[in-house]
Protein backbone atom coordinates (compact mmCIF):
# COMPACT_ATOMS: atom_id res chain seq x y z
CA UNK A 1 0.00 0.00 0.00
CA UNK A 2 1.49 3.43 -0.98
CA UNK A 3 -0.51 5.63 1.23
CA UNK A 4 -0.06 4.14 4.53
CA UNK A 5 0.14 6.19 7.12
CA UNK A 6 -0.87 9.27 5.38
CA UNK A 7 -4.13 11.62 5.47
CA UNK A 8 -5.84 13.23 3.23
CA UNK A 9 -9.03 15.86 3.00
CA UNK A 10 -11.31 15.99 -0.19
CA UNK A 11 -13.75 18.16 -1.04
CA UNK A 12 -16.44 17.58 -3.36
CA UNK A 13 -17.55 14.01 -3.70
CA UNK A 14 -20.82 13.81 -5.89
CA UNK A 15 -19.18 12.67 -8.53
CA UNK A 16 -17.85 9.25 -10.22
CA UNK A 17 -14.63 10.80 -10.66
CA UNK A 18 -14.17 11.95 -6.86
CA UNK A 19 -15.79 8.35 -5.95
CA UNK A 20 -13.03 6.84 -7.68
CA UNK A 21 -10.38 9.06 -6.20
CA UNK A 22 -11.93 8.33 -2.54
CA UNK A 23 -11.90 4.84 -2.70
CA UNK A 24 -8.30 4.40 -4.68
CA UNK A 25 -7.23 6.62 -1.84
CA UNK A 26 -8.65 4.22 0.88
CA UNK A 27 -7.43 0.86 -0.76
CA UNK A 28 -3.70 2.21 -0.46
CA UNK A 29 -4.10 2.86 3.14
CA UNK A 30 -5.21 6.11 3.39
CA UNK A 31 -7.55 7.93 5.90
CA UNK A 32 -9.89 10.42 4.50
CA UNK A 33 -12.19 13.25 5.34
CA UNK A 34 -14.89 13.22 2.88
CA UNK A 35 -16.54 16.77 2.57
CA UNK A 36 -19.28 17.81 -0.44
CA UNK A 37 -21.32 20.90 -0.32
CA UNK A 38 -24.48 18.02 0.82
CA UNK A 39 -24.08 16.14 3.89
CA UNK A 40 -25.43 13.32 3.17
CA UNK A 41 -23.59 12.62 -0.18
CA UNK A 42 -20.23 13.03 1.69
CA UNK A 43 -21.67 10.81 4.81
CA UNK A 44 -22.86 8.32 2.62
CA UNK A 45 -19.71 8.06 0.88
CA UNK A 46 -18.03 7.55 3.94
CA UNK A 47 -19.99 4.82 5.05
CA UNK A 48 -18.59 2.67 2.40
CA UNK A 49 -15.26 3.16 2.86
CA UNK A 50 -13.10 2.21 5.80
CA UNK A 51 -11.44 4.76 7.77
CA UNK A 52 -13.30 7.59 6.49
CA UNK A 53 -15.70 10.57 8.15
CA UNK A 54 -18.25 12.95 5.95
CA UNK A 55 -19.04 15.97 6.45
CA UNK A 56 -21.03 18.85 4.91
CA UNK A 57 -19.31 22.09 3.86
CA UNK A 58 -19.99 25.01 1.54
CA UNK A 59 -16.26 25.77 -0.20
CA UNK A 60 -17.58 29.31 -1.19
CA UNK A 61 -16.86 30.42 2.56
CA UNK A 62 -13.75 30.13 4.20
CA UNK A 63 -14.82 28.77 7.51
CA UNK A 64 -16.67 25.98 5.81
CA UNK A 65 -13.30 25.00 4.27
CA UNK A 66 -11.22 25.95 7.70
CA UNK A 67 -14.38 23.49 9.73
CA UNK A 68 -13.21 20.81 7.46
CA UNK A 69 -9.49 20.96 7.81
CA UNK A 70 -9.87 21.45 11.46
CA UNK A 71 -11.97 18.37 11.63
CA UNK A 72 -9.29 16.28 9.56
CA UNK A 73 -6.37 17.54 11.64
CA UNK A 74 -9.01 16.88 15.33
CA UNK A 75 -9.28 13.39 14.02
CA UNK A 76 -6.37 11.83 12.27
CA UNK A 77 -3.57 14.97 13.49
CA UNK A 78 -2.23 16.16 10.37
CA UNK A 79 -2.99 16.44 6.77
CA UNK A 80 -0.70 15.11 3.72
CA UNK A 81 -2.83 15.12 0.86
CA UNK A 82 -5.76 17.62 -0.13
CA UNK A 83 -7.68 16.79 -3.02
CA UNK A 84 -10.17 19.80 -4.08
CA UNK A 85 -12.91 17.95 -6.78
CA UNK A 86 -15.27 21.15 -6.37
CA UNK A 87 -16.26 20.97 -10.07
CA UNK A 88 -19.67 23.10 -10.72
CA UNK A 89 -20.03 23.53 -14.83
CA UNK A 90 -22.94 25.79 -16.24
CA UNK A 91 -23.67 25.40 -19.55
CA UNK A 92 -24.76 28.69 -20.94
CA UNK A 93 -24.02 30.88 -23.85
CA UNK A 94 -21.50 33.60 -22.85
CA UNK A 95 -24.03 36.16 -24.08
CA UNK A 96 -26.91 34.84 -21.47
CA UNK A 97 -24.02 34.85 -18.30
CA UNK A 98 -25.13 37.17 -15.46
CA UNK A 99 -22.64 38.31 -13.44
CA UNK A 100 -24.30 36.14 -10.45
CA UNK A 101 -23.66 33.10 -12.35
CA UNK A 102 -20.12 34.48 -13.61
CA UNK A 103 -19.29 35.02 -9.62
CA UNK A 104 -20.83 31.27 -8.32
CA UNK A 105 -19.23 29.02 -11.13
CA UNK A 106 -15.61 31.24 -10.70
CA UNK A 107 -16.14 31.13 -6.62
CA UNK A 108 -17.16 27.85 -6.57
CA UNK A 109 -14.41 25.99 -8.96
CA UNK A 110 -11.35 28.59 -8.17
CA UNK A 111 -11.59 30.31 -5.11
CA UNK A 112 -12.56 27.30 -3.36
CA UNK A 113 -9.19 26.13 -4.52
CA UNK A 114 -7.72 29.48 -2.46
CA UNK A 115 -9.26 28.96 0.48
CA UNK A 116 -8.41 25.10 0.42
CA UNK A 117 -4.77 25.92 -0.27
CA UNK A 118 -4.98 28.79 2.40
CA UNK A 119 -5.86 26.84 5.30
CA UNK A 120 -4.05 23.11 4.66
CA UNK A 121 -0.52 24.96 3.92
CA UNK A 122 0.11 25.98 7.69
CA UNK A 123 0.05 22.17 8.44
CA UNK A 124 1.14 21.08 5.48
CA UNK A 125 4.64 23.56 6.28
CA UNK A 126 4.90 22.31 9.29
CA UNK A 127 5.32 18.73 8.50
CA UNK A 128 7.56 19.56 5.68
CA UNK A 129 5.72 17.48 3.93
CA UNK A 130 2.38 17.28 1.56
CA UNK A 131 0.54 17.01 -1.62
CA UNK A 132 -2.30 19.36 -3.19
CA UNK A 133 -4.07 17.91 -6.18
CA UNK A 134 -6.90 20.09 -7.96
CA UNK A 135 -9.12 18.32 -10.10
CA UNK A 136 -9.96 20.52 -12.71
CA UNK A 137 -10.81 20.50 -16.37
CA UNK A 138 -9.48 19.96 -19.83
CA UNK A 139 -11.62 22.12 -20.50
CA UNK A 140 -8.97 24.96 -18.80
CA UNK A 141 -7.25 24.04 -21.96
CA UNK A 142 -9.21 23.92 -24.53
CA UNK A 143 -12.03 26.31 -23.96
CA UNK A 144 -15.73 24.64 -24.89
CA UNK A 145 -18.20 27.17 -26.18
CA UNK A 146 -20.97 27.50 -23.87
CA UNK A 147 -18.43 27.12 -20.78
CA UNK A 148 -16.95 29.80 -20.80
CA UNK A 149 -16.97 30.79 -16.95
CA UNK A 150 -16.43 26.82 -15.69
CA UNK A 151 -13.20 27.52 -18.80
CA UNK A 152 -12.05 30.48 -17.15
CA UNK A 153 -12.25 28.90 -13.34
CA UNK A 154 -10.48 25.87 -13.76
CA UNK A 155 -7.45 27.61 -15.86
CA UNK A 156 -7.71 30.38 -12.92
CA UNK A 157 -7.03 27.23 -10.64
CA UNK A 158 -4.54 25.85 -12.79
CA UNK A 159 -2.72 29.02 -12.37
CA UNK A 160 -2.98 29.18 -8.68
CA UNK A 161 -1.54 26.08 -8.25
CA UNK A 162 1.30 26.44 -10.31
CA UNK A 163 2.07 29.66 -8.37
CA UNK A 164 1.76 27.90 -5.15
CA UNK A 165 4.05 25.05 -6.74
CA UNK A 166 7.12 27.73 -6.66
CA UNK A 167 5.70 28.89 -2.99
CA UNK A 168 6.40 26.03 -1.64
CA UNK A 169 8.97 24.10 -3.48
CA UNK A 170 11.32 24.30 -0.46
CA UNK A 171 9.00 23.05 2.05
CA UNK A 172 8.34 19.66 0.34
CA UNK A 173 5.13 20.11 -0.52
CA UNK A 174 3.67 19.28 -4.56
CA UNK A 175 1.26 20.67 -6.29
CA UNK A 176 -0.55 19.03 -9.20
CA UNK A 177 -3.25 19.50 -11.43
CA UNK A 178 -5.63 17.02 -13.14
CA UNK A 179 -7.95 17.83 -16.16
CA UNK A 180 -10.52 15.27 -16.57
CA UNK A 181 -11.14 14.95 -20.81
CA UNK A 182 -15.41 15.28 -19.91
CA UNK A 183 -17.90 16.79 -17.63
CA UNK A 184 -19.83 14.31 -15.97
CA UNK A 185 -23.72 15.21 -15.80
CA UNK A 186 -23.36 15.77 -11.87
CA UNK A 187 -21.22 19.17 -12.50
CA UNK A 188 -24.09 20.14 -15.03
CA UNK A 189 -26.40 19.41 -12.55
CA UNK A 190 -24.95 21.06 -9.97
CA UNK A 191 -24.06 24.23 -12.04
CA UNK A 192 -27.44 24.55 -12.26
CA UNK A 193 -28.65 24.08 -9.40
CA UNK A 194 -26.58 26.34 -8.15
CA UNK A 195 -27.54 29.67 -10.63
CA UNK A 196 -31.09 28.74 -10.53
CA UNK A 197 -31.05 26.93 -13.60
CA UNK A 198 -32.40 23.66 -15.19
CA UNK A 199 -30.00 21.02 -16.08
CA UNK A 200 -29.25 20.35 -19.29
CA UNK A 201 -30.22 17.21 -21.01
CA UNK A 202 -27.75 14.31 -20.61
CA UNK A 203 -27.79 14.45 -24.26
CA UNK A 204 -25.98 17.57 -24.80
CA UNK A 205 -22.29 15.72 -25.10
CA UNK A 206 -22.15 13.12 -27.31
CA UNK A 207 -18.58 10.69 -27.21
CA UNK A 208 -16.27 11.68 -29.84
CA UNK A 209 -13.28 9.72 -29.84
CA UNK A 210 -14.64 6.32 -30.29
CA UNK A 211 -11.00 5.27 -28.96
CA UNK A 212 -11.55 5.89 -25.65
CA UNK A 213 -13.55 4.46 -22.96
CA UNK A 214 -14.62 7.10 -20.84
CA UNK A 215 -16.16 5.26 -18.46
CA UNK A 216 -12.40 4.02 -17.24
CA UNK A 217 -11.50 7.84 -17.02
CA UNK A 218 -12.19 7.84 -13.01
CA UNK A 219 -9.96 5.13 -12.22
CA UNK A 220 -7.18 6.26 -14.51
CA UNK A 221 -7.40 9.89 -12.97
CA UNK A 222 -7.33 8.38 -9.01
CA UNK A 223 -4.49 5.85 -10.14
CA UNK A 224 -2.63 9.04 -11.72
CA UNK A 225 -3.38 10.56 -8.52
CA UNK A 226 -2.05 8.29 -6.23
CA UNK A 227 0.81 8.48 -7.70
CA UNK A 228 1.29 11.89 -7.36
CA UNK A 229 0.44 11.63 -4.26
CA UNK A 230 2.96 9.27 -2.81
CA UNK A 231 6.54 8.91 -2.77
CA UNK A 232 6.99 8.33 -6.30
CA UNK A 233 5.24 11.05 -7.58
CA UNK A 234 8.15 12.80 -5.18
CA UNK A 235 9.53 15.05 -8.23
CA UNK A 236 6.66 16.03 -9.68
CA UNK A 237 5.38 19.26 -8.94
CA UNK A 238 3.07 22.43 -11.03
CA UNK A 239 1.92 20.40 -13.45
CA UNK A 240 -1.78 19.91 -15.14
CA UNK A 241 -2.06 16.57 -16.66
CA UNK A 242 -4.90 15.51 -18.77
CA UNK A 243 -4.70 11.94 -19.88
CA UNK A 244 -5.22 12.00 -23.92
CA UNK A 245 -5.31 14.64 -26.33
CA UNK A 246 -8.44 13.09 -28.37
CA UNK A 247 -11.20 14.94 -26.83
CA UNK A 248 -13.73 12.67 -25.72
CA UNK A 249 -16.76 14.40 -26.04
CA UNK A 250 -18.05 17.33 -27.69
CA UNK A 251 -20.86 19.54 -27.40
CA UNK A 252 -23.81 19.04 -29.67
CA UNK A 253 -24.52 21.90 -31.41
CA UNK A 254 -21.66 23.86 -31.23
CA UNK A 255 -19.12 20.80 -31.64
CA UNK A 256 -15.99 24.13 -31.56
CA UNK A 257 -13.17 23.52 -29.03
CA UNK A 258 -10.27 25.86 -30.04
CA UNK A 259 -6.78 24.34 -30.43
CA UNK A 260 -4.64 24.81 -27.07
CA UNK B 1 -3.37 52.86 -42.51
CA UNK B 2 -5.23 49.65 -41.85
CA UNK B 3 -7.65 51.05 -39.30
CA UNK B 4 -9.07 54.03 -40.75
CA UNK B 5 -12.15 55.22 -39.19
CA UNK B 6 -12.57 52.14 -37.11
CA UNK B 7 -14.27 52.69 -33.43
CA UNK B 8 -12.33 51.22 -30.58
CA UNK B 9 -12.42 50.81 -27.04
CA UNK B 10 -9.35 50.77 -24.65
CA UNK B 11 -9.64 50.12 -20.93
CA UNK B 12 -7.41 50.95 -19.02
CA UNK B 13 -6.03 53.29 -21.47
CA UNK B 14 -4.78 56.03 -18.93
CA UNK B 15 -0.67 54.94 -19.00
CA UNK B 16 1.27 51.94 -19.66
CA UNK B 17 0.18 49.28 -22.21
CA UNK B 18 -3.04 50.65 -22.65
CA UNK B 19 -2.10 54.62 -23.23
CA UNK B 20 0.63 52.62 -25.87
CA UNK B 21 -2.01 50.98 -27.65
CA UNK B 22 -4.79 53.89 -27.61
CA UNK B 23 -2.25 55.88 -29.54
CA UNK B 24 -0.99 52.89 -31.50
CA UNK B 25 -4.90 52.25 -32.96
CA UNK B 26 -5.40 55.89 -33.45
CA UNK B 27 -2.50 56.33 -35.67
CA UNK B 28 -3.50 53.91 -37.64
CA UNK B 29 -6.72 55.80 -37.96
CA UNK B 30 -8.77 54.32 -35.60
CA UNK B 31 -11.03 56.42 -33.77
CA UNK B 32 -10.89 55.96 -30.18
CA UNK B 33 -12.51 55.84 -26.63
CA UNK B 34 -10.42 55.57 -24.29
CA UNK B 35 -11.87 54.40 -20.81
CA UNK B 36 -10.17 54.23 -17.37
CA UNK B 37 -11.00 54.03 -13.61
CA UNK B 38 -8.52 57.38 -13.97
CA UNK B 39 -10.64 59.99 -15.62
CA UNK B 40 -7.66 62.19 -15.30
CA UNK B 41 -4.90 60.59 -16.71
CA UNK B 42 -7.68 59.12 -19.20
CA UNK B 43 -8.45 62.26 -20.47
CA UNK B 44 -4.98 63.76 -21.22
CA UNK B 45 -4.14 60.29 -23.59
CA UNK B 46 -7.84 61.41 -25.19
CA UNK B 47 -6.06 64.96 -26.08
CA UNK B 48 -3.03 63.20 -27.25
CA UNK B 49 -5.31 61.42 -29.79
CA UNK B 50 -6.69 64.22 -31.27
CA UNK B 51 -3.84 66.02 -31.86
CA UNK B 52 -3.48 62.70 -34.02
CA UNK B 53 -6.66 63.91 -35.53
CA UNK B 54 -8.66 61.48 -34.58
CA UNK B 55 -12.20 61.26 -32.81
CA UNK B 56 -12.23 60.36 -29.20
CA UNK B 57 -13.78 60.42 -26.38
CA UNK B 58 -12.84 59.61 -22.66
CA UNK B 59 -14.75 57.86 -20.21
CA UNK B 60 -14.54 56.64 -16.61
CA UNK B 61 -15.18 53.12 -16.21
CA UNK B 62 -14.43 50.74 -13.56
CA UNK B 63 -14.80 47.43 -15.22
CA UNK B 64 -16.12 45.35 -12.36
CA UNK B 65 -19.28 47.48 -12.37
CA UNK B 66 -21.36 46.28 -14.81
CA UNK B 67 -23.52 50.00 -14.40
CA UNK B 68 -20.45 51.34 -15.40
CA UNK B 69 -19.65 48.89 -18.59
CA UNK B 70 -22.96 49.25 -19.84
CA UNK B 71 -22.00 53.40 -19.84
CA UNK B 72 -19.04 52.41 -21.38
CA UNK B 73 -21.11 51.02 -24.26
CA UNK B 74 -24.01 53.22 -24.14
CA UNK B 75 -21.50 56.40 -24.41
CA UNK B 76 -19.49 54.86 -27.47
CA UNK B 77 -22.74 53.72 -29.70
CA UNK B 78 -24.07 57.55 -29.00
CA UNK B 79 -20.80 59.37 -30.13
CA UNK B 80 -19.47 56.77 -32.76
CA UNK B 81 -22.68 54.32 -33.75
CA UNK B 82 -20.79 51.37 -33.70
CA UNK B 83 -17.99 49.42 -31.93
CA UNK B 84 -15.62 47.42 -34.13
CA UNK B 85 -12.58 46.61 -31.97
CA UNK B 86 -12.25 46.17 -28.52
CA UNK B 87 -8.81 45.89 -26.13
CA UNK B 88 -9.75 44.57 -23.07
CA UNK B 89 -6.32 45.75 -21.00
CA UNK B 90 -7.64 47.04 -17.52
CA UNK B 91 -5.76 45.08 -15.26
CA UNK B 92 -4.22 45.38 -11.54
CA UNK B 93 -1.27 43.35 -9.56
CA UNK B 94 -0.07 42.36 -6.14
CA UNK B 95 2.16 40.64 -4.57
CA UNK B 96 1.70 38.00 -1.53
CA UNK B 97 2.50 34.43 -0.45
CA UNK B 98 -0.66 32.34 -0.54
CA UNK B 99 -0.41 31.55 3.62
CA UNK B 100 -0.83 34.93 3.90
CA UNK B 101 -2.98 36.35 1.26
CA UNK B 102 -6.01 38.10 2.59
CA UNK B 103 -9.13 37.51 0.93
CA UNK B 104 -9.21 41.24 -0.33
CA UNK B 105 -6.22 40.89 -2.38
CA UNK B 106 -7.37 37.18 -4.32
CA UNK B 107 -10.75 39.56 -5.21
CA UNK B 108 -9.04 42.60 -6.14
CA UNK B 109 -6.80 40.70 -8.98
CA UNK B 110 -9.58 38.22 -9.82
CA UNK B 111 -12.19 41.05 -10.00
CA UNK B 112 -10.35 43.51 -11.92
CA UNK B 113 -8.67 41.12 -14.31
CA UNK B 114 -11.06 38.15 -15.28
CA UNK B 115 -14.38 39.57 -14.02
CA UNK B 116 -14.27 42.97 -15.67
CA UNK B 117 -12.70 40.78 -18.94
CA UNK B 118 -16.02 39.09 -18.59
CA UNK B 119 -18.18 41.98 -18.02
CA UNK B 120 -16.41 44.18 -20.91
CA UNK B 121 -15.82 41.82 -23.81
CA UNK B 122 -20.13 40.63 -23.04
CA UNK B 123 -21.34 44.12 -23.13
CA UNK B 124 -19.54 45.07 -26.31
CA UNK B 125 -19.91 41.12 -28.00
CA UNK B 126 -23.70 41.99 -27.86
CA UNK B 127 -23.15 44.99 -30.01
CA UNK B 128 -21.07 43.39 -32.34
CA UNK B 129 -23.48 40.78 -32.65
CA UNK B 130 -26.06 43.03 -33.90
CA UNK B 131 -23.67 43.92 -37.20
CA UNK B 132 -22.12 40.66 -37.43
CA UNK B 133 -18.41 41.58 -37.27
CA UNK B 134 -16.13 42.36 -34.94
CA UNK B 135 -12.51 42.13 -32.98
CA UNK B 136 -12.27 41.78 -29.69
CA UNK B 137 -8.50 41.93 -28.11
CA UNK B 138 -8.14 41.09 -24.29
CA UNK B 139 -4.42 41.72 -22.73
CA UNK B 140 -3.67 38.65 -20.76
CA UNK B 141 -0.08 37.89 -19.30
CA UNK B 142 2.77 35.52 -19.36
CA UNK B 143 1.35 34.73 -16.26
CA UNK B 144 -1.53 33.33 -18.37
CA UNK B 145 0.89 30.18 -19.13
CA UNK B 146 2.96 29.61 -15.99
CA UNK B 147 2.88 30.10 -12.14
CA UNK B 148 5.41 32.41 -9.77
CA UNK B 149 5.51 32.96 -6.31
CA UNK B 150 3.87 35.49 -4.56
CA UNK B 151 1.31 36.27 -7.23
CA UNK B 152 -1.03 33.12 -7.24
CA UNK B 153 -4.01 35.28 -7.81
CA UNK B 154 -2.51 37.10 -10.46
CA UNK B 155 -1.43 34.12 -12.49
CA UNK B 156 -4.99 32.48 -11.90
CA UNK B 157 -6.97 35.70 -13.27
CA UNK B 158 -4.26 35.37 -16.87
CA UNK B 159 -4.96 32.01 -16.49
CA UNK B 160 -8.66 32.12 -16.46
CA UNK B 161 -8.69 35.36 -19.39
CA UNK B 162 -6.68 32.72 -21.21
CA UNK B 163 -9.35 29.82 -21.05
CA UNK B 164 -12.27 32.08 -21.15
CA UNK B 165 -11.03 34.04 -24.30
CA UNK B 166 -11.20 30.44 -26.12
CA UNK B 167 -14.35 29.72 -24.75
CA UNK B 168 -15.61 32.96 -26.15
CA UNK B 169 -14.22 33.05 -29.32
CA UNK B 170 -15.80 29.43 -30.14
CA UNK B 171 -19.13 31.26 -28.99
CA UNK B 172 -18.58 34.17 -31.18
CA UNK B 173 -17.15 32.37 -34.80
CA UNK B 174 -20.00 32.58 -36.13
CA UNK B 175 -20.79 35.98 -35.34
CA UNK B 176 -18.07 36.78 -37.34
CA UNK B 177 -16.27 38.04 -34.36
CA UNK B 178 -12.54 36.97 -33.72
CA UNK B 179 -11.41 36.66 -30.20
CA UNK B 180 -7.29 36.71 -29.18
CA UNK B 181 -5.35 37.21 -26.11
CA UNK B 182 -1.80 38.28 -25.76
CA UNK B 183 0.45 37.91 -23.11
CA UNK B 184 2.91 40.21 -22.38
CA UNK B 185 6.55 39.31 -20.47
CA UNK B 186 8.03 41.88 -18.94
CA UNK B 187 6.99 45.13 -20.17
CA UNK B 188 8.27 48.76 -19.31
CA UNK B 189 5.45 50.31 -16.87
CA UNK B 190 4.35 51.14 -13.72
CA UNK B 191 2.87 48.46 -12.79
CA UNK B 192 6.80 46.26 -13.63
CA UNK B 193 8.15 49.74 -11.35
CA UNK B 194 5.60 48.61 -8.79
CA UNK B 195 6.78 44.75 -9.18
CA UNK B 196 10.37 45.15 -8.89
CA UNK B 197 9.90 47.39 -6.09
CA UNK B 198 7.46 44.67 -3.87
CA UNK B 199 10.04 41.73 -5.43
CA UNK B 200 12.82 43.61 -4.05
CA UNK B 201 11.40 43.90 -0.30
CA UNK B 202 10.30 40.53 -0.20
CA UNK B 203 13.38 39.24 -1.43
CA UNK B 204 15.43 41.35 1.35
CA UNK B 205 18.89 41.02 2.13
CA UNK B 206 19.21 43.97 0.43
CA UNK B 207 17.97 43.60 -3.06
CA UNK B 208 17.22 46.34 -4.83
CA UNK B 209 14.69 47.14 -7.75
CA UNK B 210 17.83 47.41 -10.62
CA UNK B 211 18.68 43.71 -9.43
CA UNK B 212 15.15 42.39 -10.12
CA UNK B 213 15.39 44.05 -13.29
CA UNK B 214 18.70 43.29 -14.32
CA UNK B 215 17.21 39.18 -13.40
CA UNK B 216 13.94 40.20 -16.20
CA UNK B 217 16.40 40.72 -18.64
CA UNK B 218 18.67 37.77 -17.83
CA UNK B 219 15.93 36.05 -18.70
CA UNK B 220 14.97 37.27 -21.51
CA UNK B 221 16.29 35.71 -24.51
CA UNK B 222 16.22 39.03 -26.84
CA UNK B 223 17.71 40.31 -23.71
CA UNK B 224 16.25 43.60 -23.14
CA UNK B 225 12.67 44.65 -21.28
CA UNK B 226 10.22 45.15 -23.42
CA UNK B 227 8.22 48.86 -24.34
CA UNK B 228 4.45 48.99 -24.38
CA UNK B 229 4.93 49.85 -27.99
CA UNK B 230 6.15 46.21 -28.61
CA UNK B 231 3.22 45.36 -27.73
CA UNK B 232 1.05 47.94 -29.37
CA UNK B 233 2.17 46.15 -32.50
CA UNK B 234 0.69 43.04 -31.74
CA UNK B 235 -2.65 44.68 -30.80
CA UNK B 236 -2.65 47.10 -33.79
CA UNK B 237 -2.11 43.50 -36.17
CA UNK B 238 -4.98 41.87 -33.89
CA UNK B 239 -7.25 44.43 -34.58
CA UNK B 240 -6.13 44.61 -38.29
CA UNK B 241 -7.67 42.41 -41.12
CA UNK B 242 -4.12 41.31 -41.05
CA UNK B 243 -5.34 38.59 -38.38
CA UNK B 244 -8.53 38.08 -39.85
CA UNK B 245 -8.46 33.73 -39.98
CA UNK B 246 -6.95 33.96 -36.15
CA UNK B 247 -8.61 33.77 -33.21
CA UNK B 248 -8.96 31.80 -29.91
CA UNK B 249 -5.56 32.06 -29.72
CA UNK B 250 -3.46 33.70 -26.69
CA UNK B 251 0.05 35.62 -28.63
CA UNK B 252 2.85 35.11 -26.31
CA UNK B 253 4.91 39.17 -26.50
CA UNK B 254 7.97 38.11 -24.19
CA UNK B 255 11.33 38.69 -25.84
CA UNK B 256 11.61 34.85 -26.19
CA UNK B 257 11.01 34.09 -22.92
CA UNK B 258 8.93 31.46 -22.16
CA UNK B 259 6.95 31.03 -18.98
CA UNK B 260 5.22 27.19 -19.15
CA UNK B 261 5.89 24.51 -16.50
Amino acid sequence: MRLSDKNAVVFGCNSLIAKAICKKLSAEGCKIVISDLKKDVAEQLASEINDTVGIGADVRIEKDVKKVVDLSLEKFGKIDIAINCSRAALFKETMELSEKEWDTIVDFNAKSMYYIAKNVLRNMIDNNSGSIIGVTSKAAKSGPANLSAYAASMNASIGLLRSLSCEVRNNNIKVNALCPGYIEHEELALGAELTGNTPPDKGIYVQFSPLIDITEEPEALANLLVYLASDEGRFITGQAYHLHDDDVTYWRNLGLEAEM
Amino acid sequence: MRLKNKTVIVTGAGRGMGKAFALALAKEGANVVVSDINLTEVKQVSEEIKKLGRETIAVKTDVTSKKEVDDLVQKTLKKFGSIDILVSNAGVSSMEHVVDMPEEKWDFNMDINLKGTFLVTQAVAKEMIKKQNGKIICIASMAGKGGAATQAHYHASKHGVIAYVKSLAMELASSGITVNSVCPGAIKTSMQDREVKWSAEIRGAGAQPDDIREELVNFTPLGRIGQPEDVAKVVVFLASDDSSFMTGQAINVTGGQVNTL
